[in-house]
C-alpha cells in the first residue's frame, strides 16, 4: 500500500517539477495574444503554482483547478481561440475524454 | 511455435483471444461461452500459451477451443502478454477481436452484446467492465451464481453497475481496462498491433495500450453499460510477485500514457508479422514460418528472480521526459531539449538551448544547473510540502475508508 503511494507520489511529483520548469521556460516565449491556462487536479499543486506565480518565476497564467470532469466541459475559456492549456500526464490521464479534443487541436501541452 | 488445434470455423464474426503463460488454474470462461445465446459459428476461441504447457484446465473444455497455439518461448524468457495478443490477432479470422480474462464469468448475452454494439457503431473500441468479488471461500472456482459474485464480498457493485462505469472522474483507474477489450481486427492491424516494447514486460501491460492508440487513430472508446464480466478471487491476482515495468503508481503503464499524451498511433516495437499484414493487402496470415519476436532480443526479456529487475541498458535508448526536458540518447552522448518546443504555445522567437552531456547523470546535473537560482531553492521545498499534503490525504482516506466499513 505504502509502496504504491510512494510510486504514485514520485510519478506525480516528476510531472509537477516538469510543469514548473516548463512554465518557467515559457516566460519569454509566449506570444502576447496567447493565454496560458494550467490545469491541475490537486489543491496543494494549485497553491504551489500560485506561489511560484506570485514570485514571478513562471509565465503569466491562470490556474484551473478541477475536481470533477464536468467542470472542464463548462469552463468558459475552453473553446476560446488563443487559449492554450498546460497540464501533467497524471491529470491528462484522469480527464482525457474531456481533454482529447484540445490535445488533437494542439492547444494542450502535456508535461 | 506449435498449433495443437486450428480453427475450422468458416466465417466467425468474433474471435476471442485468451492467454496463458503456464499459470492459469481455471479457464471457466470456456464453460460460459458454451452457454451463449448466439449460433456457435458466430465466434471462435483462440488460446495462446506463452510457453509449452498443455494445460489440463483447457483440456476439460477442449470442445470449446477452436485454435490452440503454443508459442514455446524459452522457460527463462519472462512473459510478455503483448506478444500473445499479437499472436492471437494474427491467428484470428473474425472481424472483431476480443481480448479478455479467461478466468471470468459471462452471461449468455455476452457475445450477442458485442456484435450488437459493433453493428450500431463500426468505429468503436469497446470495453466491458468487471464485477470483482474478494471472497476467498469462492476459491477454487465452483461455478457460483452471478448474484453471489455481485453480492457479499463484491468490491465494486453500485446499484447493479460497476463503480467504474458510474465514475467519469478517474475512469482509467476505477474501470478494469484489462478485463475485456473489443476492436475490429482491421483497426488493430492498422495501428501495428500490440506494442512489444520491453516496457510492457510482465504484469504492467494490457490491451488499453492499444485502446489509447486506437483513440489517436480516430476510433471512439466506448464502455458497455449493461453487459459485464464477473471475477472471483484467486491467489496471485493484481501482479503479486511479478515483475512490474514502469507505471504511474496505479499500474497503468508509463509507456501507454506516453502513447496517449503524444498522440501516437504506431507501437514503439512492432511485430514483424503484424507489419507484414499491415502493409500487404492480404489480411490472413499463413503460418509458414516460426513465430518471431519482433524486437529480436528475447535475451532482454529476462528478469532476475532475486531483484525482480531487467537490464536497464535495454530501455535506456528510448526518449524520456525529465524535469520538463525530452532526453534523447545519441550515439556518443545524451541530449535534452525543452518539452515546450514541441508545443504551439512556444512562439519560437528564440530557440532554447539544447543541453548535452556524456552520461545520463551528467545531463540531469546540467539541466538542474540551467534552472534559475530561485527556482532551484523553491522546487525542493514545494515538493516536500506537496508530499506531506499527499501523505495526510492518503492517511485520512484510509482512516475514512476503515471507519465507513466499520459503520
Amino acid at each position: 500500500m505504502w509502496g504504491e503511494f510512494w510510486y504514485e507520489s514520485k510519478y506525480r511529483l516528476a510531472g509537477f517539477i516538469g510543469l514548473i520548469v516548463s512554465l518557467s521556460l515559457l516566460r519569454n516565449s509566449v506570444a502576447p495574444n496567447k493565454k496560458v491556462v494550467v490545469v491541475v487536479d490537486r489543491w496543494d499543486e494549485a497553491i504551489m503554482l500560485s506561489v511560484f506565480g506570485l514570485l514571478k518565476l513562471l509565465v503569466e497564467h491562470r490556474v484551473l483547478f478541477i475536481a470533477k470532469s464536468a467542470s472542464l466541459l463548462t469552463y468558459e475559456l475552453f473553446d476560446e481561440i488563443g487559449v492554450y492549456f498546460v497540464t501533467t500526464k497524471s491529470v491528462y490521464l484522469r480527464y482525457y475524454p474531456s481533454l482529447l479534443q484540445a490535445n488533437k487541436d494542439m492547444r494542450l501541452l502535456i508535461i | 511455435m506449435k498449433f495443437i488445434k486450428k480453427s475450422v470455423r468458416l466465417a466467425p464474426k468474433v474471435s476471442l483471444i485468451l492467454l496463458d503463460w503456464s499459470v492459469r488454474e481455471s479457464f471457466h470462461l470456456l464453460h460460459y461461452l458454451s452457454k451463449q445465446e448466439v449460433d456457435r459459428d458466430l465466434f471462435e476461441v483462440i488460446i495462446v500459451e506463452y510457453y509449452s504447457r498443455v494445460s489440463d484446465a483447457i483440456r476439460n473444455f477442449e470442445d470449446q477451443v477452436d485454435s490452440w497455439l503454443l508459442l514455446e518461448m524459452p522457460d527463462d524468457c519472462y512473459y510478455h502478454k503483448h506478444l500473445m495478443y499479437n499472436a492471437g490477432i494474427i491467428a484470428a479470422i473474425g472481424d472483431i477481436c476480443v481480448i479478455c480474462d479467461s478466468d471470468a464469468m459471462v452471461k449468455p448475452t455476452f457475445i450477442r452484446s458485442i456484435i450488437a454494439e459493433f453493428e450500431k457503431h463500426s468505429n468503436l473500441v469497446l470495453h466491458i467492465d468487471q464485477f470483482r468479488n474478494s471472497r476467498k471461500d469462492l476459491y477454487p472456482f465452483s461455478y457460483p451464481e452471478f448474484s453471489e459474485v455481485t453480492g457479499r464480498g463484491c468490491i465494486n457493485n453500485q446499484q447493479g453497475k460497476t463503480k467504474g462505469i458510474l465514475d467519469d472522474d478517474d475512469p482509467v483507474h476505477t474501470r478494469n481496462y484489462g478485463a475485456c477489450m473489443c476492436a475490429r481486427r482491421e483497426d488493430l492491424i492498422a495501428i501495428g498491433g500490440a506494442d512489444e516494447h520491453i516496457d510492457y514486460l510482465g504484469h504492467i501491460c494490457g490491451p488499453y495500450e492499444m485502446t489509447f492508440r486506437l483513440i489517436n487513430y480516430g476510433r471512439i472508446e466506448s464502455w458497455h453499460q449493461s453487459e459485464f464480466m464477473y471475477h472471483t478471487w484467486h491467489p496471485g491476482q493484481a501482479g503479486v510477485n511479478n515483475y512490474l515495468a514502469p507505471h504511474d503508481g496505479r499500474h497503468i503503464a508509463a509507456a501507454a500514457i506516453e502513447s496517449l499524451t503524444e498522440r501516437k498511433v504506431y507501437p514503439k516495437v512492432e511485430n514483424k508479422f503484424i507489419r507484414e499484414l499491415r502493409v500487404s493487402e492480404e489480411r490472413i496470415h499463413t503460418w509458414n514460418s516460426d513465430y518471431e519476436i519482433a524486437c529480436g532480443c528475447p535475451e532482454g526479456w529476462k528478469v532476475s528472480k532475486q531483484s525482480m529487475k531487467v537490464d536497464k541498458n535495454r530501455t535506456a535508448n528510448v526518449p524520456r521526459s525529465w524535469c520538463g526536458y525530452i532526453i534523447e540518447r545519441d550515439v556518443e552522448d545524451y541530449q535534452a531539449y525543452p518539452l515546450i518546443e514541441n508545443s504551439n504555445i512556444f512562439s519560437g522567437r528564440q530557440r532554447l538551448n539544447v543541453i548535452s552531456a556524456d552520461s545520463y547523470c551528467d545531463l540531469q546535473r546540467e539541466i538542474i544547473k540551467s534552472l534559475p537560482f530561485a527556482m532551484k531553492g523553491m522546487l525542493p521545498v514545494a515538493c516536500v510540502l506537496i508530499l506531506i499534503a499527499r501523505g495526510f490525504g492518503f492517511l485520512f482516506g484510509r482512516a475514512y475508508g476503515k471507519l465507513s466499513s466499520v459503520l
